[in-house]
């Protein structure tokens, strides 16, 4: 009897050990990756959500956080300044994302720009002078001081958020002022509360905090030049009143992008991949605010949604 | 049941070894730390090529510091324990990289640095090649083109004054194209060439103001006039830049030509891009810089009475005449005038990844400040280079100019100076004044300058040809060929009408001169890396040049119409000797260059020379010429690391060298024994011409070598906000071509040999500092500051001092223990104002009170004064030409479009002995003489200053009186600018308009009575330095111009 418990027990292990292998080999795993790690959360979340309303689903998806490791599933967070995709590649879009400028709270900018700075001053504010631009070449022949200034940082190393912020302004992204980071855009925010007169662009769901749904503390907003009711909506430093600004106007000086899935391979065609990225056009988008991202904006999602049933789905 | 024997037995023993063998199967998870590694790549973020030598600084959250330097591909490595860390990169040139790094990186970090684009970054021409900045081991200094450009200047030459560290720029002539004096860390020979070497595109030219000049012009005057520089027949505005080399390292690859120092001139070459269109112009204005104080009319008549009465004839004006005299004429007013002068220069630049070009041409046109002279220049410059395909490129460079000079004698505005200011320059009837009444050897000086002819015109072609082939990667194989062809014509007419060609019933010559030089190089170099860190670059080459000069000139006189001028020399009834002659030189040499470095911090370049030229005697053909050098990067080592971040140094490079360069600047033919022509009257008075021999052959002469040693660092401060250069230097020249006198039973008086040496030792200091910056304001300052001190060595055996022929008029004197430039004569102590200290025998019959009081030194056996006053016994050194030290002082302003450059330049302790003045001293009454002579000694003024009026007196020695203190601090330019906004230029379609306005030699401070302290009548003889013979003074000039770009 002793000796049968003990089989028992070691063929529970032994099962139990090869059980998810088994269950391995049945189920197919897509892993996705990419080097924004500010978009990290949305994704797990959708990855979640979508196996709890799905559990019995054949396709797992994975988020992989290794650095430098090439998926077919590749995180895209640079719609308008990144490069076009191959012929046998697909972008899906699923969400956006506004990087938002942000100064210490202890910042004299605070001061000095309290009436709200417009888009041209920021320009300046943040980017080397262009001597093609006429606007620049103005400034230059008239000697027009400065009228604000800040130590700009940015993220280095051909970063998507920094692509993203010069494409914007339509500059390059080595003719951003001050300096750079290496690392997640989360350390900008680090930069910044060591440096009093830092300034710096980010993602709405590292400056607030998603619990509280306030912003972080030690962080304020740069004032912009905007209406007056704009103006309040992020005066309020509540994350909900941004999105909901952001997603229904378009705010001068603050870029919003698109992000999603690049899709390359035969992945572009798998009926598993295919209905995940359904679902995230669909129910997912309702996590998107919770998680400090935009959902897409109708005519986006509407086309995406087009693009799924023509492009990449090929079964009923 | 089965035992199962891994479980038989104890199974006690089981969970002790499950646990064993879940440790086994957990030990790849439980993964060691992987050691955090932070690795990068520096590169150019232009171009994307690695940067090696970068300085990396670690800097982890405790502060603590560590430091690398990028390897040969710029990778770094360090091993982090704990992020976040600061990354700080650092290298010459570039701006610094300062990033913080908040998590590990799994790839390579690429840091991309950008070039700040300054001057230290910049590539300088050394010879055969290029070199950047950072790496020089030599002392090279680089010339601010823009600057000299703007001068208005005809030749960049005289506009190098005060640019360069222990560069020493004398000009000779002030006449609209002449020719300036270059020496480079002081003069290395007595009777050879003193001049740098030039090297024009590649091609090597030793300038010779003979070779622009035939011979033919200011016949019966003895005074050939102004040379005419060959280097000014190049446009500045054609130079895209200048480097000086100055020790032997840099020199000795120039081997028997590198002694005098090498001044490499890059012209402008096309660039990839649109094509740019630009024009240049200016006008400008030239007047005399200074007028010399002379006697009026009344004041001359004056002093004409009391020269005549001292030497006991009556008076020739009275009181009323002299009355009525006024101030008279003013000779100097009659022959100087306003000048105008204007430039126009128009160029194409441009290119694609596969060709490149540049086309330019100029046009100056300078009248010059004495009536009738001038000097018009005419440029047109090709310069094509094509990448073939991806190992060959080839490329092609003409160069045009064509000039003409309207010449005038160098003296002729000494000689107006002496003409009495009651002579007119027309007469009562209305022509010119024959002569000067008083000293009927002297010619109407403005007659002669608006009647005779003098013109020199000269075209000089300078083209090389190109192809340089990659054979496999690293090594290149390049040929040149090129040529540099100066062909001078020259027409003179002296008209009947005039006394200088009355004597011949006109005088005519034409002359021309053809210098033709081709040369052709062909060298390998070869660079690459050996591991990582070591850096070589090898060069080998075989060069030969070979240089052809022939002329001749032809001359008639006895013109019965003096219309048709030089244009018919067969209507002068007596055709005058003519002459031609033919020279021709060659040198073949063998060269070698090997550089290192080792992770940009340890350099070192060796250079070898072998030179064969035909101007040596011919047992000593050749010649070798090594040279050395090693440079420290001492910034970049760790042990130094605290000491210089305190001095906020961020560079410090110490650099030696050594090397043999030589001089081979002696005419040919020199060595060989030379049989001459003289013409002998037979009895019957029929002239035959016969030979003789006028020269002994020395076929061992062999080349002048000169061994350098350098010292030397370069500092930055406050990341090169402050730059400082700093030089030692020792020359010593052996082996002097000296001509050495050799009894005169051997039938000749004196033989070419090699004896003798001298050294020059010096410092130079270069400072450069950026006082302020910002977008709107900026000021930066350039100091120049050189010592040299020359000595001779030692002459030829039982030698202690040489007097060069005709040299008493002027004192020159080479002597043991005494630099070049010394001045001999006698020593003066004002005047003798008591009949008993004039001596038994004076040096001058019937001295009397009021005569110069000349020391008697010696002349006894034991040395002390013997009562006579004579040459042997009482001449001594009375003063010396080389200064104490010379300096240059810039400071460049910007303020938004404006720009302001202000330029002082200065020599100090040096002297000028002045035979213009002793001649305008000479108290005869013949002539008129200097302002100062208002104060001459009389019975009513006998503390005057001046010495009596004397017609009795007939020589003006050689003394002290003539020496005077040439230092002087010069404003040598002030260049205002403006550039239009380019919001206003850019509606035009225009790039950028410039305007500036530029005065050259607007004052000068010095206690100099002559017309400029900087003087130098005889050119690149070094033993007769510091001469003023009164030539082609030099003017103050206004200029405006306008810089477009289209």
């Amino acid at each position: 009897m002793k000796a049968l418990f003990n089989h028992m027990t070691w063929a529970a292990a032994i099962a139990g050990l090869l059980l998810p292998l088994v269950l391995k080999g049945q189920e197919r795993v897509f892993e996705i990756s990419g080097n924004d790690q500010f978009a990290y959360p949305i994704i797990e979340k959708w990855i979640a959500e979508y196996s709890k309303e799905n559990p019995g689903a054949q396709a797992k998806f994975v988020l992989g956080k290794e650095a430098g490791k090439t998926t077919a599933i590749r995180i895209v967070t640079n719609h308008s300044s990144g490069q076009e995709p191959d012929a046998n590649q697909r972008v899906a879009y699923l969400g956006r994302y506004a990087l938002i400028p942000v100064l210490n709270s202890n910042s004299p900018l605070l001061g000095d720009a309290k009436n709200g700075i417009n888009k041209k001053d920021l320009k300046k504010l943040v980017f080397e002078r262009n001597l093609e631009d006429d606007e620049a070449l103005d400034d230059l022949d008239s000697g027009k001081k400065d009228k604000y200034t800040a130590t700009v940082y940015s993220r280095g190393g051909g970063a998507s958020t920094s692509l993203v912020l010069a494409g914007y302004f339509g500059q390059q992204a080595d003719q951003i002022k001050g300096k750079k980071i290496i690392g997640d855009d989360i350390f900008l925010l680090n930069a910044i509360r060591k440096d009093v007169g830092g300034l710096a662009f980010n993602s709405l769901n590292y400056v607030f905090d998603l619990q509280t749904r306030k912003l972080k503390a030690d962080l304020s907003i740069l004032p912009l030049k905007l209406k007056s009711q704009q103006q309040a909506a992020l005066n309020s430093k509540d994350i909900d009143q941004a999105i909901s600004l952001l997603e229904t106007t378009s705010i001068e000086s603050i870029p919003v992008e698109q992000f999603g899935f690049l899709l390359s391979g035969n992945h572009a065609k798998d009926k598993e991949l295919v209905d995940f990225i359904g679902w995230i056009l669909d129910k997912g988008q309702s996590f998107n605010n919770q998680l400090g991202f935009l959902k897409l904006d109708s005519n986006s999602l509407a086309q995406q949604k087009e693009r799924l049933k023509d492009v990449y789905y090929t079964q009923k | 049941m089965t035992n199962v024997s891994y479980f038989s037995g104890n199974c006690n023993r089981f969970p002790g070894r499950l646990f064993i063998y879940l440790i086994l199967l957990a030990f790849p998870y439980l993964s060691v730390q992987a050691q955090k590694n932070l690795q990068g790549r520096v590169v150019d973020d232009r171009t994307k090529e690695a940067v090696l030598g970068a300085t990396v600084t670690l800097k982890d959250g405790n502060g603590k510091k560590l430091r690398v330097f990028t390897d040969g591909d710029g990778r770094f490595s360090f091993a982090v324990g704990a992020y976040p860390v600061n990354l700080l990169v650092e290298f010459v040139g570039y701006k610094d990289q300062d990033i913080d790094i908040y998590e590990e990186v799994k790839t390579p970090l690429s840091v991309e640095l950008t070039e700040t684009r300054n001057l230290l970054n910049t590539v300088v021409v050394v010879g055969y090649g290029t070199q950047k900045r950072s790496e020089l081991t030599g002392s090279i200094a680089s010339i601010p083109v823009t600057q000299l450009k703007e001068s208005g200047s005809t030749s960049f030459v005289n506009t190098l004054q005060g640019l360069a560290s222990g560069v020493q720029v004398t000009q000779s002539s002030g006449a609209p194209g002449g020719a300036a004096t270059i020496r480079i860390r002081g003069g290395n020979s007595i009777t050879g060439g003193n001049d740098p070497l030039y090297v024009i595109d590649g091609f090597p030219i030793y300038n010779n103001n003979n070779d622009a000049d035939a011979g033919a012009l200011n016949g019966g005057l003895g005074d050939a006039g102004t040379k005419i520089n060959p280097l000014s027949s190049i446009n500045p505005e054609d130079i895209e830049s200048i480097d000086i080399l100055k020790d032997a390292s840099s020199t000795a690859i120039y081997g028997s030509r590198g002694a005098n120092g090498v001044i490499i001139i890059t012209t402008k070459r096309g660039k990839t891009g649109p094509g740019k269109v630009s024009y240049s112009g200016s006008w400008g204005v030239q007047q005399v810089s200074k007028k010399i104080d002379l006697l009026d009319a009344q004041e001359w008549a004056q002093y004409k009475n009391d020269a005549l009465t001292n030497s006991g004839k009556p008076a020739l004006y009275t009181a009323d005449q002299i009355a009525g005299l006024g101030s008279g004429t003013n000779w100097q007013d009659e022959l100087l005038r306003e000048a105008q002068v204007q430039t126009h220069n128009l160029s194409i630049t441009g290119g694609s990844d596969k060709t490149k070009h540049s086309i330019s041409l100029g046009y100056l046109s300078q009248d010059g400040i004495v009536i009738h002279t001038g000097f018009k220049r005419y440029n047109a410059r090709v310069a094509v280079e094509t990448k073939v395909n991806d190992k060959l490129n080839v490329g092609v460079n003409f160069s045009d100019s064509y000039s003409v000079a309207n010449v005038s004698p160098d003296g002729i505005l000494k000689n107006a100076l002496f003409f009495t200011p009651t002579t007119g320059v027309y007469d009562a009837t209305g022509k010119y004044t024959y002569q000067n009444p008083y000293l009927t050897t002297q010619g109407n000086p403005v007659a002669y300058l608006n009647e005779a002819t003098n013109i020199s015109k000269t075209n000089r072609l300078l083209a090389n040809g190109f192809g340089e082939l990659e054979i496999v990667k690293g090594l290149k194989a390049k040929v040149l060929i090129g040529v540099d062809l100066i062909d001078n014509k020259q027409n003179s007419y002296v008209p009947s009408t005039i006394y200088e060609g009355n004597t011949y019933t006109g005088l005519a010559a034409v002359g021309s001169k053809r210098v033709l030089n081709l040369l052709n190089e062909n060298t390998v170099t070869y660079s690459g890396k050996i591991g990582e860190n070591h850096n070589i670059e090898l060069l080998g080459g075989i060069t030969q040049q070979q240089s052809e000069a022939e002329g001749e000139v032809a001359r008639s006189s006895n013109f019965t119409y003096n219309g048709l001028k030089y244009n018919d020399l067969a209507s002068g009834a007596t055709l005058q000797t003519p002459s031609s002659s033919y020279s021709k030189w060659s040198i073949l040499s063998y060269l070698g260059r090997a550089t290192y470095n080792y992770k940009q911090k340890y350099f070192a370049t060796a250079s070898f020379r072998a030179d064969g030229s035909s101007r040596l005697g011919v047992n000593n053909r050749w010649g070798y010429f090594p040279s050395a050098s090693f440079a420290w990067q001492a910034d970049k080592e760790d042990f130094l690391k605290e000491i210089v971040d305190a001095a906020r140094i961020n560079r410090l490079k110490v650099r030696v060298s050594t090397g043999t360069t030589g001089s081979q600047e002696i005419e040919p033919y020199k060595t060989k024994s030379i049989l001459s022509p003289y013409i002998y009257p037979t009895a019957t008075g029929t002239l035959i011409t016969g030979y003789a021999s006028s020269q002994i052959a020395n076929p061992d002469l062999k080349w002048e070598t000169t061994n350098q040693y350098n010292a030397g660092f370069d500092l930055g401060f406050f990341k090169d906000r402050i730059n400082l250069t700093f030089d030692a230097y020792y020359k010593k020249t052996n082996d002097l071509l000296l001509a050495v006198a050799v009894p005169l039973s051997s039938g000749y008086s004196s033989s070419l040999q090699n004896v003798g040496s001298l050294e020059n030792r010096g410092i130079e200091i270069s400072l450069n500092i950026e006082n302020f910056k910002s977008r709107n304001f900026s000021w930066t300052t350039d100091l120049t500051y050189s010592v040299n001190r020359n000595k001779v060595l030692s002459l030829n055996d039982g030698t202690s001092k040489i007097f060069p022929a005709s040299e008493l008029q002027t004192g020159s004197a080479i002597i043991v223990g005494q630099p070049l430039g010394t001045f001999w004569g006698y020593k003066t102590d004002g005047l003798y104002r008591n009949a008993s200290e004039i001596p038994a025998k004076p040096l001058i019959a019937n001295t009397k009170v009021g005569d110069v009081k000349y020391l008697d030194l010696g002349g006894n056996a034991d040395g002390t004064p013997d009562g006579k006053i004579a040459q042997a016994d009482d001449q001594t050194i009375i003063g010396n030409a080389q200064p104490k030290f010379i300096f240059g002082f810039t400071n460049n302003l910007r303020y938004k479009n404006f720009d302001l450059s202000v330029f002082f330049n200065g020599s100090y302790g040096n002297q000028v002995y002045s035979y213009f003045l002793q001649q305008l001293m000479t108290p005869t009454g013949y002539q008129n003489v200097y302002g100062g002579f208002r104060d001459h000694y009389t019975a009513n003024n006998t503390t005057a200053k001046y010495q009596r009026p004397n017609e009795n007196i007939t020589t003006n020695a050689v003394s002290d009186l003539y020496v005077y203190d040439a230092s002087y601090l010069r404003l040598k330019s002030l260049t205002l600018g403006y550039t239009l906004p380019k919001k206003l230029t850019s509606k035009l379609k225009i790039d950028k308009v410039r305007i500036y306005a530029t005065g050259t030699n607007l004052f000068t401070l010095t206690s100099y009575p002559g017309f400029d302290p900087e003087v130098n009548y005889y050119d690149s003889n070094s033993s007769r330095q510091g001469v003023d013979f009164g030539s082609y003074p030099n003017s103050r000039t206004f200029t405006a111009g306008v810089n477009v770009t289209f």
